[in-house]
């Protein structure tokens, strides 16, 4: 009892608490005590609740925050890109949103159509073109065969009019495809200038007497307008 | 467990330690959240600055292309190829009497004196994104066409028939309107077989009856 009289008064109550741990809540100083224990404990309860849905909501935030900057930078970004083409790639942007836009109004083949009258092809045997009716020819070690490829000055997006080459736009085509000269060891060299793209046979080491074929895609012929798809070539 | 935690909370020390804590944890919480969302609201207030930005660079170099497209087409095709490429995504459709022409449809009953037959062209918004609007109504068939070229409209002696042209930003229309029928009067249209053949209609001359009895059978 001395103890007890001693005691501060948050002891007391402390103590009067402890009375009920007991779980003998029949007197008014135990249900009381337990009542409070309860407000206690909701009230901690429920600023923990607080608590922790105030660290979401701002965890959340942050995150939407960061979000919204980073998608903020992306669009400048793209911003710049735009601004960027419209000053040094207009021609390029302006060539592509006419290709992709006339590819919706014909089809390949009409494109062919209409582009390949502005290709022009010549077979030139040391620059002199070759006569379309020629099935033989004669040659001296040392010459060279071209192909010259010109293209029409036009306002035509470069993807469309490249359909009407011989390789007909097929990236993975190309001209040295529709020629050859049997038998023999040779590249084609391209030289591009203005308009003209220049094809000529390079390395090919010619032997007096010595004869061989000259051949040419059916593609190629009727491009060059030529009667046969086969020259015989005789060296002097 | 349930006794550990009643003498925790009884635990004034420990009670108000953890009120305050919280308590702490809470506000500084809240007004960071507080802070944040101001800032959240600034930097959507940018972002929406920046599409607006975006979108108006786009807009400049959508017009930058479709002006240089025009040139492009106008410099690079005859006339037929012009006209091909303006009609493409060019819509048709007919009405008469209001009521859509449909695919199988050769013979129609009139339940009045009159028949309006419509042809409209339809840009569409698609179109419109596709092509320099020159392009399109420049190759308009109603247009280019004389109203008897597109659907020739054929009546008996005492009818009337007026043509007009509706413009609308997608399209236009071509009005027919025949007045002056009398009870099992015939008017016949033909229609412009490569119109038809657009609309996909099997035949492409219909005819219309005037048949009174049609609006007292109805009713």
């Amino acid at each position: 009892m001395k103890k007890d009289r001693d005691a501060k008064p948050s002891e007391t109550q402390e103590n009067l608490a402890e009375t009920s741990y007991g779980n003998d809540y029949s007197s008014d100083k135990s249900k009381a005590a337990l009542s409070l224990s309860i407000l206690r404990f909701i009230l901690i309860v429920a600023l923990a609740i607080g608590a922790i849905t105030a660290i979401i909501f701002v965890f959340v935030s942050i995150k939407t925050n960061a979000r919204t900057v980073e998608t903020t930078k992306d669009f400048q970004i793209k911003t710049q890109n735009v601004y960027y083409d419209l000053d040094n790639n207009l021609e390029i942007k302006n060539e592509e949103f006419a290709s992709e836009r006339l590819f919706m109004f014909f089809s390949r083949d009409e494109v062919y159509t209409i582009t390949n009258s502005l290709w022009k092809y010549e077979l030139l045997l040391n620059d002199t073109p070759v006569d379309k009716s020629t099935s033989a020819l004669t040659i001296s070690p040392g010459d060279t065969f071209s192909i010259r490829e010109t293209f029409e000055e036009t306002l035509l997006p470069a993807g469309f009019l490249n359909v009407g080459k011989v390789t007909r736009g097929d990236e993975k085509d190309r001209v040295q495809n529709h020629f050859g000269l049997n038998k023999k060891m040779y590249s084609l060299t391209e030289k591009r200038e203005g308009n003209t793209t220049l094809y000529t046979t390079e390395g090919l080491e010619l032997v007096s007497g010595e004869k061989f074929n000259l051949l040419i895609s059916v593609q190629f012929q009727e491009r060059l307008g030529f009667e046969h798809d086969v020259i015989e070539v005789t060296v002097r | 467990m349930l006794s550990k935690i009643r003498k925790y909370v009884d635990n004034k020390k420990h009670f108000l330690i953890s009120v305050v804590v919280l308590c702490v944890i809470v506000l500084a919480f809240t007004a960071t959240e507080l802070a944040l969302n101001a800032v959240g609201r600034v930097e959507t207030a940018k972002l929406k600055e920046a599409i607006r930005v975006y979108d108006a660079a786009n807009e400049k170099m959508y017009a930058e292309n479709m002006a240089a497209f025009e040139k492009t087409i106008y410099g690079s095709f005859n006339e037929p190829q012009i006209i091909r490429i303006g009609q493409k995504t060019t819509n048709y459709g007919i009405s008469i009497n209001g009521n859509p022409l449909l695919d199988n449809e050769s013979v129609i009953y009139s339940d009045r004196p009159t028949v309006a037959v419509l042809l409209s062209e339809n840009y569409g918004k698609d179109s419109l994104a596709y092509l320099p609007r020159s392009v399109i109504e420049k190759t308009s068939v109603i247009r280019l066409n004389k109203p008897e070229d597109l659907i020739k409209v054929t009546y008996g002696a005492g009818m009337t028939m007026e043509n007009n042209v509706y413009d609308y930003h997608y399209g236009q229309t071509l009005s027919y309107l025949v007045s002056g029928l009398t009870p099992g009067s015939i008017v016949t249209i033909e229609i412009k077989p490569e119109i038809a053949r657009s609309m996909a209609l099997s035949d492409n001359i219909i005819e219309i009856v005037y048949n009174k009895d049609v609006e007292t059978e109805a009713k």
